[in-house]
This record gives C-alpha cells, sequence and structure tokens, in this order.
C-alpha cells in the first residue's frame, strides 16, 4: 500500500482511486483507509467518492473507517456536515461504528475542525453521537493500533 | 502555497469555504471565551463566599480559645503560637481556670482545614462539659473521661465500644494552686521543661483520644520552680519541611531553641521561635496546623 506510513506488513487492497482520494481495504476487512490527496476536496467530488465506497463497506462489512486528511488545508464545512450526520449514520446501521482521522498538523485546522464538529452537535441535538467511536492520531499505525 | 485547484471555480469555492471556516472558528472561540469567563466569574464568587465562609469560621474558632493575656493570668506567663494551615485548623488550646486549678490542654485534631476544626469544636464541648462535672486534680482522670464523653458524641452513629477513625492527640497540665504542684499526662503529645541549666522533655503515653478502651499510664509531677518554663505543643512544628536539605525541623531542634532562648522573656523568646521557624520553613509550605503553647508559672 502507499500510504504515508510504513505498514508494509499489512496485506492492504486498493479499493478505489480518484484524483482527490485513494481507497485501501485491509484483506482482513477489519478496517479501510481513505487518504485526501489534494489541499481542498470540492463537494461533488467527495459525496461522489464517499458514495461509492459505501457498498464496498456494506459488503466486507468493515467496521472500523480511517480518514487521513493530512492533505487537506481547507474544508468546506457543508461537506463535513454531510459526512457526518448522513453518511455517518447511514453506514452506522451497517456495523461502521469506528472512526480514526488523522488532521494536518496546523494548529489553526485542528481548530477549525473543533469548531465544525461543535457546530454540527449544535445543529443536530438528536444524532446519536455517543454510539460512534471517533478519535484522533497522528498516524496510520496508531489509527490501526487503537 | 496553495496551487492544485483544478479552475476558477473550485478557486472560488476554496476561499468561500476557507472564509467560512475563519468565521465558524471565530466565532467557536469567542464562545468559548465567553464560557470560561462566565466560569471563572462563578469560580471567583465561590472561592469569595468560602473565604468569607472560612474567615469567619475563624472568629468563632479562636472565640473558644484562649488568648495570651487569659493564658499568662491562668499561670504567670505565656505565650501562644498558633498557625493553622488553612485559616482554620485541628489545633485548639483550651483552657479553664478555677479558684484552686488551671488546666490547659494542647490538642491536635485528626485532618486539618474544616474537618479539624469539626472536631476540635467537639473536643472543646467535651472538655467543658467534662470539668464542669468534677474538680480534676491528676491530668490522667480528666483525659480518660474527657475520652468517654469525646466518644459519646459519635456514638449515635457508630458502634459503642468501636475506636474512632478519628480523634486527637492531647497534651494536658493541671495547675494546683492548694498544693502548689503541676502535672502533665498526654496522649502522643510530649512536654518539654527548661530551667536555668537544664531542658527536660516528658513524653505523653501512645494512645489516643477516640479509643474506646483508653488506657494512660501515670501522671509526671512536673518541677515547680522559678525560672521554670513548660511547652506543649502539636505535631505540626517539628514535622514541618524545610532549611537547607528539606528536611524536617525535629523536636530535637525544638528542644535546643527553646533551651538556648530560655533566659529571653517570654515575649522575646515566641518571637525568636517564629523567626527562627520561619527561616527553616522557607518558601516550603506549611505542612500542618502548628501550635506551640508556653507558660511559667508563680
Amino acid at each position: 500500500m502507499e500510504t504515508k506510513e510504513n505498514t508494509s506488513t499489512l496485506k492492504m487492497h486498493l479499493e478505489m482511486q480518484s484524483e482527490y482520494f485513494k481507497c485501501f481495504r485491509d484483506e482482513e476487512n477489519s478496517f479501510i483507509i481513505c487518504e485526501s490527496l489534494t489541499s481542498y476536496l470540492p463537494v461533488e467530488e467527495f459525496k461522489e467518492f464517499f458514495e461509492q465506497m459505501t457498498p464496498i463497506i456494506k459488503e466486507h462489512q468493515i467496521s472500523k473507517f480511517i480518514f487521513d486528511k493530512r492533505s487537506l488545508r481547507a474544508f468546506h464545512q457543508p461537506t463535513m456536515e454531510w459526512y457526518f450526520v448522513e453518511w455517518k449514520q447511514k453506514l452506522m446501521d451497517s456495523g461502521l461504528t469506528v472512526h480514526r482521522k488523522i488532521l494536518p498538523d496546523e494548529g489553526w485546522f485542528k481548530k477549525a475542525v473543533q469548531a465544525g464538529r461543535a457546530s454540527i452537535e449544535k445543529s443536530h441535538p438528536d444524532f446519536p453521537f455517543d454510539k460512534l467511536d471517533i478519535q484522533y492520531f497522528n498516524s496510520i499505525d496508531d489509527c490501526i493500533r487503537y | 502555497m496553495i496551487t492544485d485547484f483544478k479552475d476558477q471555480s473550485e478557486m472560488e469555492q476554496r476561499v468561500a469555504s476557507l472564509e467560512q471556516m475563519l468565521e465558524m472558528t471565530t466565532s467557536y472561540m469567542s464562545e468559548i471565551e465567553h464560557d470560561l469567563n462566565t466560569k471563572k466569574q462563578k469560580l471567583e464568587d465561590y472561592n469569595r463566599q468560602f473565604n468569607q465562609s472560612l474567615d469567619f469560621a475563624s472568629i468563632i474558632q479562636n472565640s473558644i480559645q484562649p488568648d495570651e493575656q487569659l493564658l499568662s493570668s491562668a499561670f504567670k506567663n505565656g505565650f501562644l503560637i498558633n498557625k493553622p494551615r488553612d485559616v482554620i485548623g485541628g489545633d485548639l488550646v483550651w483552657l479553664r481556670k478555677t479558684e484552686r486549678f488551671s488546666y490547659l490542654a494542647c490538642m491536635d485534631c485528626t485532618g486539618h482545614g474544616v474537618p479539624g476544626a469539626l472536631l476540635s469544636m467537639v473536643a472543646s464541648f467535651s472538655m467543658n462539659s467534662v470539668v464542669a462535672q468534677a474538680d480534676y486534680k491528676d491530668p490522667k482522670e480528666l483525659i480518660i473521661d474527657f475520652n468517654d464523653q469525646f466518644c459519646t458524641y459519635f456514638q449515635h452513629h457508630e458502634n459503642e465500644n468501636k475506636d474512632l477513625d478519628h480523634g486527637l492527640d492531647i497534651g494536658m497540665v493541671i495547675l494546683d494552686r492548694e498544693e502548689n504542684t503541676l502535672r502533665f499526662n498526654g496522649t502522643r503529645q510530649s512536654l518539654i521543661y527548661t530551667n536555668r541549666n537544664s531542658i527536660d522533655n516528658i513524653r505523653g503515653d501512645s494512645a489516643y483520644i477516640g479509643n474506646s478502651s483508653l488506657t494512660l499510664g501515670e501522671s509526671t509531677n512536673l518541677p515547680v520552680s522559678s525560672g521554670g518554663r513548660y511547652f506543649l505543643f502539636s505535631d505540626g512544628i517539628v514535622d514541618q519541611f524545610g532549611g537547607p536539605k528539606n528536611k524536617k525541623f525535629l523536636a530535637r531542634r525544638l528542644r535546643q531553641l527553646l533551651f538556648d532562648t530560655r533566659n529571653l522573656d517570654m515575649k522575646s523568646q515566641k518571637d525568636k521561635v517564629e523567626n527562627e521557624f520561619d527561616l527553616w520553613k522557607g518558601e516550603e509550605e506549611q505542612t500542618d496546623d502548628i501550635l506551640l503553647i508556653g507558660f511559667e508559672i508563680e
């Protein structure tokens, strides 16, 4: 696999690729890694790619989704809201409840993500946040391990 | 510089997204700041009320303790060094003078701060109650009766004949003016006696108040001589960390200090002891309540 980390011992299968993303699935079906490739993800391309990942996740009964966003320098909040509230909820019913994320190292970006998450929580008080296990790490290895 | 945009539209979308991120983050930070300010204000209010409450509690606790004037009137001269660690504390001076007797106790209740102060109030009430019922010549008998009374206060909630989890150490002297005797007994406290040429340390028993079946050794008759001085103290002063190697002050250093200053008048001796102790403590935090009582007799 071609992620930034040394995970060569893992047997990964490249499931999908676009100008903006790569999606790998480990052969034991324990997780999927989605890696952003550009500094910005336009809304249509984002939704299209994530919709295409949906049947793969369902088919292989994936329970852990690792989203490596380190290439990003800006995000579109409505897109993130869709990803969080609609996409995650849809797949939660299929057993995808563990989300691991890697953010760019910039403090302002992390703060903006925190602000975005707070905004989503405020706008969607009924969303079952407690049923999702969402954690942030600095490496793919840690995302896989924890 | 970010240059990986596909076309003008994507660039505009990206700029709009950045503006939205900035606006959202600024608003979020403002909310956090507001929230923090509200919590800070609440904490400040709580802290002010708590400190006012402690200050008032300190007035109450001080009002049941004698001052140096009262101590001197019950013996001859006396001084008190009473420094609770947290405004109020578990160390307490208890004094009662009758026509014939002067009773003086140095009490060190379990804990410090509010729980220590609450226990000290119970101890004070217990001692008042016991002394009101009889004249005591022997501090051993007084301490045993005091222990029974003290335990009784807690027996609504705890089994009889069961030792309490909380209690106190006590050092007690009784001056009998009719027989011209001064007697000492105590639990886990000592009395230091100095005269012109010597110093003596009389140790109390190892029992503690709160023990349902308290037994004590015999009381000690102290020398009653001109120039003699007597000191009762809680363990706070000797357990204080400080000095060049950050060690405990220790009873040995206290005894030496009291002996070295034996020829000063009591006011000067008190100042010297306080100065030496403060020098020892330096910037270290006070670890426990501190009480040192010194007195002479006629």
